[in-house]
This record gives C-alpha cells, sequence and structure tokens, in this order.
C-alpha cells in the first residue's frame, strides 16, 4: 500500500506542478475558420502565382439562436490576406485576429476557377490542407466562378454562415436532386494520387448562390479543362449509378413528361480484347414515378405506359452518350471511372495501357460506349390523366 | 492467510490468454497499413499479415510447450538449465536491452502521435514523462494487477475498435479491394517481414507461462490469444482498404487514425473520433509499454533475485525515459524501431526454436516424451 | 493490505491497555456487595437499587439495576412481583438463592455472578442483579429493555419498491430482522466485544454452508486485531480492518437495509453488526457490486437491467462530465460539432475565468451546498437547495461570472451523483472528479485517460479482504456476469457469485428445473 501511495502522491505532485497548460485556449478565444477561399491575383509571372485567401471566421454572437436575437452583429468575418505560401498565410491571420486560428472546423474550400484551371496549382494547394494533421478529411471543394472570395460572403436569412451554407446546400442538393454528390478533400486526394479525372461542383453567385455545373478536372493533365452543365452532372450521375432520387424529363409526342427515378441499377461492363477500340457496355435498370405530365394521354393504359417507357429509356441512353461523348472528344477525361473497371477485371490488359488512357495513345479517346437502358413505371401517380 | 487463492500473485490462463493480444498490439498498428500497402498491391497485404500471424502463433506455440515442460520455473532457471548458466545470462540481458528498447520507443512513438493528434506546443518531455510515470506505477504494483490490466482494457479497445469500423461501413468501397492477389512473391515476402513488427510481443509466453497457475489447456489459449491481435489486424487492414484504397493509404503517416478521422456519429454528439479513438489507443499503448518494461523487470529479477521489483522499475524508469528522449527526429525513431523489432523478431525465432530443439533432444523437462 | 493490519498488530503490542479489571469475588455481606457496585460505578442517580425481605427468614436481598436499560416492566412482572408473592421460602440464605433460581424468575435467561467483573458488565448492558444477603453469588437477570428508535424506512436508502424496513440501533432487533428473513438454521451469529470501554456487542453474520470459511476466519482475525477503547458507529471497524485505509474507494460496504444485508448473506459475504448502530458492514464487495441497488432485483429484470445501465450511465456522468467539458472547451474544440462549439464559445464571451478554474468554483460551490444541506434540518436543507442550486446559480450567469452551460454541466453532475446507490461511492466520485478535472485541465482527454488509467491501476492492485476489487472484470469470472452489467432473469442466477468462492455454489437446488 505505502508504494501505492508513493507513487500516487508522486505523480499527483509532479501533474500539479506542471500546470504549464501548454496548449491550452480557451473556447472563446480561438477563432473558427469555417470557410477558406483561394483566388489568384493578377500574375504576371506564373511559376509562383500570388494568391489571395480568404478565411472565414465564426463570431459566436452574431449567430440567431433561440437565447440570442443576433441583432444587426454579422456572424462572420473574413480575412484576407495574399502571398504564395497558404500555409504562412494562414499563420499570418493570428496578428490580424484578435484570436487564435483555429482550423478544425473548416469545413469548405472554394477555390476560384482561375486558380483550378493552372496546371499543378491545384494539387499543390490542396498538400497544404492534407499534411496538416488537424484539419478534416471532409472538407469540401467547390470551384467558384470568378471571384471565390465573393462567395464567402453571401448570406442567407437562415443560414447566417456562408461556409455553413454552401456545405449544407451541396449536401441536401446532391442528397435530393441526384447530382454529384459534394466531393471532400480526402476523395480529391484518392483522386490526385490516382491520377483519375474528376468532377467537383460548381458555384456561381449572381443574384443567388446557385450550383449550376460540374468543374471537369482532368487526371494527368492535372488541372481544370472544363465545365459539365447539368444534363451532364445528370447523365454522369446515371451512368455511376449512384443511388440517389433523380428527377429527369423526357420528350413524348411533342409533350414532355417527368420521371422520378427511385431505383437506379447500373452493370458496366468491358470488353478489352482491342484496346485500341474498347467497348463499353453500359446496361441501366431505371425504376421510376411518373410526376409530370404534360400529355392528355391515359396513362393507365398498358400500351401508352410502355412507350412512355422506351421513350424515357432513349431519352437516357442519348442523354448518356452525349455526355460521354463530351467527356470523350472534348475534354478527353475519364471522369466515369471506367479505368477502375478495366484495372479490377482487366489487370492485365490495364497494365499495358495504364499509362496510355487519358494521355498519350489516347486509348480513352477511341472507348466506344453502348447503353442499354431499361425503364420501369411502377408508379403513375394519383390520376391517369388530365384534360 | 488470503481466502481467496485465485486472487494471489500468480496469474490465470485466461490472464495470459488476455496479455498476449494485449502485449502485442500497440502502436505499430496505426501505421501498419501504410506500410503493407506500400509492400504489397491493393489488398492483398492481408495475406502477409495472416502468414506473419499465423507463423508466429506456431512459434508462440513451440514457446508455450519449451516453457511448459517446467512448470513453475522462471525463464532464467530453465533458460539455464537448456544451454548453460553463462550462455543463459547472455540471452537474458540481450533480452532486457530489447525489451527496454521497445518500451520506449512505444512510449516515445504515443508521445510523438498525441502530440500531432492532440497537442501543438506542449513539450514531448513532458508527455512521455506523464505518460512512463504511469506506465511505472503499474508494474511497480503487482503482477497479477498488470495483467488484470490487461483483462480489462482490452474488451475496451476491440468494441472501439468495432465501433469505428461500423460507422465507417458505409464510405468502404468495395471496389477498393479489387483485382486479389495481383502481388508478386517479393512482395508478400516483403509484406511478410514488414508485419514482423507488429507481432513481437508474443515472446512473453516464454517468460510467463511458467506463472501461470495450474495450466490446463495453455496451447489452446495461447492460439486464441494469438487469433485476437490477427483477426483485428487483418479487419483493421481490410476497412482502411475498403475506404481509402491502396494508394490514399500508402500516402496516410497513420492510416489507422485517419479511418476513425472520417467517421461521422449519426446525431453529432462529437465530431473528429479520431480523437477519442487515439485516447482510447492509448490505453492499448499502455498495456504494451507496462507489459514491455514487466518483462524486463521479470528477467532483472530472475538474474537478481535479491533486488526487490519495485527498486529495479524505479531504477530502469530513468534509463527508459533517457532512451524516450534520446532520438531528435521522427525518422530515427522509425529506424531504430525497424532495426529493434527485426533484430527481436529473428533473435526469438531463433531463441525458440533452438530452445526446443534442446530441450526436445536432452529431453529435459517435465514430460519427457516429446510434445 | 495484510501488512496495515500487522502494523496495528505491533502497535496493540507497545500500547499498555489501562483498563480497569475488578477480578475481586463478591462477598457474603450484601451491603458490601451494593456499596462495591456504587463505588465502582461511582454512586450514579440512575443505578437502582431496591432492597426486600423475603419469606420467613427475613432474608435480605437487593434488585439492583440501570434506569433506562432496562424493561421496568420486566422487573417488576417477572421479578419483584414473583418474589414478593412467593410462599413457603426457604429460611437459609443459599436454598433460598437455588429456589429463586429455579423457580421464581419469569425470565428466559438468567445467569450466575461470583466476581465484581461478571456482574458489572451485564448491568451495563441492561441486566437486573440479584443479590441475596449471605449468598456470595449473585443473579443476573436479563432485563434488556427500555426506550428504543421504531423501526423505520431506512433514509439514506429509500427504494421505491423494497420492504419498509429498516435495522434500528438495538442490536437483538436486528438479528432478528435478520432472522425473519433467513429462517436457515444454519445462520450464524458470532458474537465479539470491541470497544476496550464499550464493550459493544459485535455480531459477525453469515451463513455456514454458503460462505468460505477461510474468509470468516480472516474477518475474525482482524476483528481482534481491533484496540480502541470506544466504538461508536460502524465506521470505527470499518477504519480498523479494511484493507488499504488510503484508497478512496470503500472496501466494504455498508447498508441500513436489512434485505440487501440478507441478499449479500446468501451470496456468501460476511455482515457485521454493531450493537448501537443501524449501519451493517457488508465484506468483501468489488467495484461491481457498488453500483448495484436492491431493488434491481425487485424490479422486472428488464428494468432492473436498464436501471442498473443508467446508473453505470450515472457513474460515468459524475467522475467524467466536468473533465470533459473542460477538455473540450479548452484544449479539444475540435471534437465539438460545429454549431455547438460557436454557441458554447458565444455563450463564454466576457467570462472571465478559464474553464477549469470556472469548473472547480461551481463544483466546489456544489460540495459547499452538499455538505450544508446534509448538515441542516431538513426543512431548512432544502431551502439550501433553493438558493445554492437556482439562486446562486442564476445570479451568478445573470453577473457573467459563469456561463450558463457550466452552469448545465454541474448541475447534470451532482444529478447524477445522486444517483449512484451508495453515499460511500458516491463521496469517492467526488473526490476522484477533482483529480479528473485538473488532470483535464493540463493534458485534456490525454490527461483524463492517464487519469483513468491510473484509477484502474489502483482498482486492479485494491483488494478487499483478498477480494481483487476489480473482479468479476478481471480476474475474469464469466458466470458472475449474470448480475453484473445484466440483471438476468431471476431464474437465470443460478449460481452464488464465483469471486467469493462459497461452498455452496448453486443456489438453485434443481438447477432451476421444476421437479
Amino acid at each position: 500500500m505505502k508504494k501505492n501511495r508513493n507513487c500516487f502522491l508522486g505523480i499527483c505532485s509532479l501533474l500539479l506542478i506542471l500546470t504549464g497548460c501548454w496548449d491550452v485556449v480557451n473556447i472563446e478565444d480561438r477563432g473558427f475558420i469555417i470557410g477558406n477561399s483561394i483566388d489568384l491575383v493578377d500574375s504576371a509571372n506564373s511559376d509562383q502565382p500570388e494568391l489571395l485567401v480568404t478565411n472565414q471566421i465564426v463570431i459566436g454572437s452574431g449567430i440567431p439562436s433561440a437565447a440570442n436575437e443576433g441583432g444587426d452583429k454579422k456572424a462572420f468575418i473574413n480575412f484576407k490576406t495574399t502571398g504564395k505560401s497558404i500555409y504562412k498565410m494562414e499563420e499570418e491571420i493570428a496578428t490580424i485576429s484578435n484570436n487564435t486560428p483555429f482550423y478544425e472546423h473548416l469545413t469548405t474550400l472554394i477555390v476560384s476557377e482561375k486558380v483550378a484551371e493552372k496546371e499543378r496549382l491545384f494539387t499543390n494547394l490542396l498538400d497544404t490542407y492534407l499534411r496538416n494533421v488537424n484539419l478534416r478529411r471532409g472538407i469540401q471543394v467547390v470551384i467558384a466562378k470568378n471571384e471565390a472570395n465573393k462567395v464567402l460572403e453571401y448570406t442567407t436569412p437562415d443560414f447566417p454562415l456562408p461556409a455553413m451554407h454552401i456545405e449544407e446546400m451541396l449536401e441536401r442538393g446532391s442528397r435530393e436532386t441526384g447530382l454529384l454528390s459534394p466531393t471532400t478533400l480526402g476523395d480529391i486526394e484518392e483522386y490526385q494520387l490516382n491520377n483519375n479525372s474528376y468532377v467537383l461542383p460548381y458555384l456561381e453567385l449572381k443574384d443567388v448562390l446557385s450550383y449550376q455545373a460540374g468543374a471537369v478536372f482532368h487526371g494527368p493533365k492535372d488541372k481544370m479543362v472544363g465545365l459539365f452543365n447539368m444534363d451532364d452532372m445528370l447523365a454522369l450521375s446515371l451512368f455511376r449509378g449512384e443511388k440517389t432520387t433523380k428527377i429527369i424529363e423526357a420528350p413524348f409526342k411533342d409533350n414532355t413528361f417527368t420521371l422520378q427515378i427511385n431505383r437506379l441499377n447500373s452493370t458496366l461492363n468491358v470488353d478489352s480484347s482491342d484496346i485500341s477500340a474498347i467497348k463499353i457496355n453500359l446496361t441501366l435498370e431505371v425504376e421510376g414515378i411518373i410526376k409530370e405530365t404534360f400529355m392528355t394521354e391515359d396513362l393507365s393504359s398498358q400500351k401508352v405506359v410502355e412507350s412512355v417507357q422506351d421513350e424515357m429509356s432513349k431519352e437516357i441512353s442519348k442523354r448518356i452518350k452525349e455526355t460521354f461523348t463530351k467527356a470523350q472528344k472534348e475534354f478527353g477525361t475519364d471522369v466515369f471511372r471506367i479505368w477502375q473497371e478495366l484495372e479490377t477485371k482487366h489487370y492485365e490488359k490495364w497494365q499495358k495501357i495504364k499509362d496510355n488512357w487519358e494521355e498519350g495513345e489516347y486509348y480513352f479517346k477511341d472507348a466506344q460506349l453502348i447503353v442499354d437502358v431499361v425503364t420501369e413505371i411502377y408508379s403513375i401517380g394519383a390520376i391517369n390523366r388530365t384534360r | 492467510m488470503n481466502p481467496f487463492p485465485y486472487s494471489d500473485e500468480a496469474i490465470s490462463e485466461n490472464e495470459l490468454m488476455f496479455a498476449i493480444p494485449s502485449t502485442i498490439m500497440g502502436v505499430s498498428i496505426l501505421s501498419l497499413p501504410r506500410k503493407l500497402a506500400l509492400d504489397t498491391l491493393y489488398s492483398d497485404g492481408w495475406i502477409s499479415l495472416l502468414l506473419a500471424g499465423v507463423f508466429f502463433a506456431i512459434l508462440a506455440v513451440i514457446g508455450t510447450k519449451v516453457a511448459s515442460k517446467f512448470p513453475n520455473q522462471s525463464y532464467f532457471s530453465y533458460a539455464s538449465t537448456l544451454v548453460t548458466k553463462p550462455v543463459a545470462i547472455g540471452i537474458v540481458i540481450i533480452q532486457i536491452i530489447l525489451f527496454i528498447g521497445l518500451s520506449a520507443f512505444s512510449i516515445r512513438s504515443l508521445a510523438y502521435i498525441s502530440q500531432q493528434y492532440l497537442f501543438e506546443h506542449t513539450p514531448m518531455e513532458v508527455i512521455s514523462l506523464s505518460f512512463l510515470l504511469v506506465v511505472v506505477y503499474a508494474v511497480s504494483g503487482s503482477r497479477a494487477g498488470l495483467f488484470r490490466l490487461n483483462v480489462m482494457f482490452l474488451p475496451i479497445i476491440l468494441i472501439v475498435t468495432i465501433i469505428i469500423a461500423v460507422f465507417n461501413i458505409t464510405w468502404i468501397d468495395l471496389k477498393n479491394f479489387l483485382p486479389l492477389f495481383k502481388t508478386d512473391m517479393k512482395g508478400y515476402i516483403k509484406g511478410f517481414q514488414t508485419s514482423f513488427e507488429v507481432y513481437i510481443g508474443y515472446s512473453i509466453v516464454l517468460f510467463y507461462v511458467g506463472l501461470v497457475n495450474k495450466p490446463k489447456k495453455l496451447t489452446k489459449k495461447v492460439i486464441v490469444g494469438m487469433s485476437i491481435p490477427i483477426i483485428s489486424y487483418i479487419f483493421i487492414f481490410f476497412v482502411t482498404i475498403g475506404i481509402y484504397g491502396n494508394m490514399v493509404t500508402a500516402n496516410i503517416e497513420l492510416p489507422s487514425l485517419g479511418l476513425a478521422k472520417r467517421v461521422d456519429i449519426p446525431g453529432g454528439i462529437f465530431e473528429r473520433i479520431d480523437t477519442i479513438f487515439f485516447t482510447i489507443w492509448t490505453m492499448a499503448i499502455f498495456n504494451t509499454a507496462s507489459m514491455l518494461l514487466d518483462v524486463a523487470v521479470l528477467l532483472i529479477t530472475s538474474i537478481f533475485k535479491q533486488i526487490k521489483k519495485r527498486i529495479v522499475t524505479f531504477i530502469l524508469a530513468p534509463i527508459i525515459y533517457y532512451l524516450v528522449m534520446l532520438p531528435q527526429e521522427i525518422h530515427q525513431v522509425q529506424t531504430a524501431s525497424i532495426l529493434l523489432s527485426q533484430f527481436m523478431a529473428y533473435f526469438t525465432m531463433v531463441l525458440i526454436v533452438s530452445l526446443f530443439v534442446i530441450a526436445s533432444i536432452r529431453g529435459v523437462g517435465k514430460n519427457e516424451k516429446k510434445s | 493490505m495484510v501488512r496495515s493490519i500487522m502494523n496495528r498488530r505491533k502497535r496493540k503490542k507497545n500500547s499498555q491497555p489501562q483498563q480497569h479489571k475488578y477480578p475481586q469475588n463478591l462477598s457474603k455481606q450484601l451491603t458490601s456487595n451494593v456499596n462495591n457496585l456504587k463505588q465502582i460505578l461511582g454512586e450514579p442517580h440512575d443505578l437502582k437499587i431496591r432492597q426486600l425481605k423475603l419469606g420467613e427468614g427475613n432474608i435480605t436481598c437487593a434488585i439492583t439495576y440501570i434506569d433506562g436499560l432496562v424493561d421496568s416492566k420486566t422487573v417488576q412482572v417477572s421479578i419483584l412481583a414473583n418474589l414478593e408473592n412467593a410462599k413457603q421460602l426457604p429460611t437459609e440464605g443459599k436454598e433460598l438463592f437455588q429456589h429463586i433460581y429455579n423457580k421464581l424468575l419469569s425470565v428466559i435467561h438468567v445467569e450466575k455472578g461470583k466476581t465484581l467483573d461478571e456482574i458489572t458488565l451485564p448491568l451495563l448492558s441492561g441486566s437486573t442483579l440479584l443479590y441475596i444477603d449471605g449468598v456470595e453469588t449473585a443473579l443476573i437477570v436479563d432485563t434488556s429493555g427500555g426506550e428504543m428508535r421504531s423501526i423505520e424506512e431506512p433514509v439514506t436508502e429509500t427504494l421505491i419498491r423494497g420492504p419498509r424496513e429498516g435495522f434500528i440501533e438495538n442490536l437483538q432487533t436486528n438479528l432478528a430482522i435478520i432472522r425473519r428473513h433467513i429462517k436457515d438454521p444454519n445462520l450464524r451469529f458470532k458474537t465479539h466485544q470491541t470497544g476496550r470501554r464499550s464493550k459493544k456487542n459485535l455480531v459477525v453474520a453469515y451463513v455456514d454452508g454458503i460462505v468460505n470459511p477461510a474468509l470468516v476466519k480472516e474477518v475474525e482475525r482482524r476483528l481482534q486485531s481491533i484496540d480502541i477503547d470506544i466504538v461508536l458507529e460502524s465506521g470505527y471497524v470499518e477504519g480498523w480492518i479494511e484493507d488499504s485505509f488510503l484508497s478512496p474507494f470503500p472496501q466494504i460496504m455498508n447498508s441500513e437495509r436489512p434485505d440487501k444485508v440478507v441478499a449479500a448473506l446468501m451470496q456468501g459475504k460476511v455482515a457485521i453488526l454493531l450493537e448501537g448502530t443501524p449501519f451493517a458492514l457488508l465484506m468483501p464487495i468489488n467495484f461491481s457490486n457498488i453500483l448495484q441497488s436492491a431493488e434491481d432485483r425487485y424490479e422486472r429484470w428488464i428494468i432492473g437491467t436498464l436501471l442498473r445501465g443508467l446508473r453505470y450511465f450515472a457513474a460515468f456522468l459524475s467522475i467524467f462530465l466536468p473533465a470533459l467539458y473542460v477538455s473540450l472547451l479548452t484544449l479539444q474544440p475540435g471534437m465539438l460539432p460545429s454549431m455547438l462549439a460557436f454557441s458554447i464559445a458565444a455563450s463564454r464571451e466576457g467570462v472571465p475565468f478559464p474553464p477549469l478554474i470556472e469548473a472547480f468554483m461551481m463544483l466546489f460551490t456544489m460540495e459547499l451546498l452538499q455538505e450544508a444541506g446534509a448538515r441542516l434540518p431538513q426543512t431548512i436543507g432544502q431551502t439550501i437547495g433553493i438558493v445554492g442550486g437556482l439562486v446562486i446559480g442564476e445570479a451568478a450567469v445573470q453577473a457573467g461570472i459563469v456561463s450558463p452551460i457550466m452552469v448545465i454541466i454541474v448541475a447534470l453532475t451532482a444529478i447524477s451523483n445522486f444517483a449512484i446507490p451508495a453515499y460511500s461511492i458516491a463521496i469517492s466520485f467526488r473526490i476522484i472528479r477533482f483529480g479528473f478535472l485538473f488532470a483535464s485541465g493540463i493534458f485534456g482527454l490525454y490527461g483524463i485517460i492517464l487519469a483513468y488509467i491510473m484509477v484502474n491501476i489502483h482498482f486492479v492492485n485494491l483488494k478487499s479482504f483478498g477480494v481483487p476489487y476489480s473482479t468479476p472484470f478481471a480476474p475474469f469470472f464469466k458466470r458472475d456476469f449474470h448480475d453484473v452489467i445484466v440483471r438476468s432473469p431471476i431464474h437465470q442466477i443460478k449460481d452464488r457469485p464465483e469471486y467469493l468462492q462459497p461452498q455452496d455454489t448453486v443456489s438453485m437446488d434443481n438447477q432451476g428445473e421444476k421437479k
């Protein structure tokens, strides 16, 4: 017992002596940085471009809550710094702000289109964020048209914090419309390490902040090469068989109707016997509900439904093909992740062509897509037809 | 005197069963998926992991057989019987150094990781000193108590690991596992060798079997004890690969911790589960460090019988602290750890096999017939 | 732990017992006997002496007793009246003595005493002495009684469902209550006397055939080492015989609930009951025992299990909550959900103290309130609760000294602490809570886990009468787990706890199967 006491007392007293509390920073003294945006300052010399980094710091008392009306106070401050090294700029914040900058609550990173279009710059920027162990891998990365720092000033009455608003918007948007799901820092790291092409959400601030397109990044070239519009995004989502609700409209005898896709099953088969003309077979099984029609046909009849289903299949396969052609011919990016299919199922072939897939020989450009869509309408809604 | 003989200093079979995984599972597993992902392709690392695990399980069983031929004898005494006293002293001294070094290494790694993940400015000296003091407190207590600590902490560690994995299930992409078996022989062997460092704790059977009270199904317990780390390692490796894929895993410093970083707890009570996970894992590292130190203490007291255990512990503490603070940078730590663990693995391997062969040939010990 | 007992033994040898002994024999003369008695006791006015002449021989005899300790009705009806109404009494002293002893006393327990020593102790315990002139032996008639508290519901351990009886200060009554629960002839009450001067009766209770005999031996060995002049409460005994007096954790459980004691006896534990206190001691115990309430077994098993889980959770909160709060606020704010972190930061705006000091202040205030509430009469005690809890809390927040969330944390901690069934462990939790608080103030979560490991190290090294405090977790007893975290259905609990190594391991004769 004596030994226990000695040790116990020894450790206790040591602990008490060691009241250095090196890392103790009270929560109210921390500047919670929730959003970062990166812009390019007009750069004459291209090898080390000058950057403008905006840090969004929360002002807790400005957030309206049950106890706290919020009042006229703004809920955030944006600190802007310019320089070449992101990390150095972030350290500078400490000198301007009266709070210790704290990055663990960083949720959104907005990168200006101009930065993304510069070769290798985007990847290098992300390195800073990935290297810091205190940052979450779940930080959402979006590309903004024009100036990214403006996006960090956009507020709505119910979302006083722009960075939070963007995060929420992307998550809800992807869940409900089935467009591209938000992409996190961790995902991008994976794409970049594998030299994959990928698509990031692309935001545009006009009157409202909206998510109108996807920014397509070319893996080997390591920069943004173009934009996917909303139709392309939908087609991409359909191609990948992402299990979210999607809404798609198709023409039917001069009119249109809208289908909400609830279940989606996509099967990809790649025939790599001829590597100069790889055949891609995509089979899509689509199940959905008719949500809206501009036609007069009675949907209770089997025949009408069948023809509607056919139209829908045609429409889907047309759209996928269009997008595929766009990605293939215009951007030369395999955002459909066909390479993964090759890698997992045709490993030996892939070893031969993997360096010439999106560059060099460009085998991807010669790939052919065959789409086979089966649409199943399992509900036509509450009524048969409208006059 | 004591109305409850089970609470005496002797340890039970079950406690030994728990002690084996507790000693084995420590800091190494946090970085292991990265190293394995570097050596092998896609998800193939598990084969190396499994093979190495089975290999060391067999060695552990052999070690148990040797030790259980000399019931109630200390390691030093039966080693002296087998290979003469001077040789045994030499072996034991090497082992003492190895165990002290490994214990110091785990404390250093813990201090390093916690400085990375939990602190920023707190000096590593303070972090490791406070941890070392707790380890010394544990080792200076009763040995049975140390084993009881293992029994208490191991389930917590395993449960938390499983919880983290379960929360991660939505993030697992099955495509990351494919294609299977594309690694060449060389990769597997390299992975096999890499896996040595996560299994070295198995050799505690040599020292503790003699202390086990009324062993009945010792071999079985040792096998069960060995299979716990094997299964959990493979599990952790699979989850890591499933979430990150081979490429990213190979790129993250501590993928097993990153695993926890990804978790979103439904309901959002806590964010950043990695902090909690690491905090819990501190318990695993504590178990490892204290068991390794205890082995060193046990060996020293078996040579110098007149010195008390507690005094040995108190003498060792500053030495360990010096060793902990010795390397300047993380690369030195890693190099030292690889050297130590590889040497330890081969040394113990040769030792156990030769002890077994000698014991079988000379037919000493309790069961004269070959086991 | 054994050593601490040994130390005490050594101390015992050194000290010179200064006990007044009166080995002198009684004389034949009644007056000198009575005077001797008076002299020893210092002629107290509560010593009643009634002299009377008996029979034709007019032999003087005296009845002495101490007022208040005896049941005066018994003295009157069973002794005095019998003596006075008796006829044909022998005329010679010795014969008269035998006659009275054999026939006249309608009291069950009568003894003979020959020395002053033999008679003073019973006298002081409530017996009535009967001297007869010319006889050098006195009759000791057990008439103990007097005023005592009636059996009431225990104040410290209230249950919603369960017997409404509690122990009282009278040992005989307490033993009787236990007997009423266990009508087993194997129930043993071994009486000891403790305290050089207090000479209180102390009963070691156990069920022979269940209990591990070595345990009883050990308990008695330790009891014999007790060497103090007065034993006021069972806490004195506990302090003497516990394993480690340095541990913040109790190693002996106390209870004033007979049902709890009976349940423990049936598990194979030993109980110690002391005269003059309603608190019985139960031993050995382990940590899981201490968080169990007697009610767990009275409610249905699902409820029992869930409530037990709730209590474990309460224990967790009670120890860790302030520490976690401080570490989340100072070192690991990244773990808080973003919006919560912002609102806490906003609510702490303008609070002058760092969270650690704030938490310490509030917890300290809470301790003060609890102590003040316990010391005051019950009616005022409630006022203290209101004044302290509501007024001070509200005012402190209004004044901006503490943040409102801190008040919530402290209140939650206090409430959790109240949910712990045993006061003795609840108070240890209050102690170690502060340890965790400081650890987290310095090292955050890392400090908490180090402190947790340290508590665990202490746990595994701590023993209660040889039973490791950490049983049945470690050493692991699989079968004991049906009544640790989960309270299994009553018919599933077949075995007595293995960690007690009982002689009779099974509590169901037919293994739960119907005949």
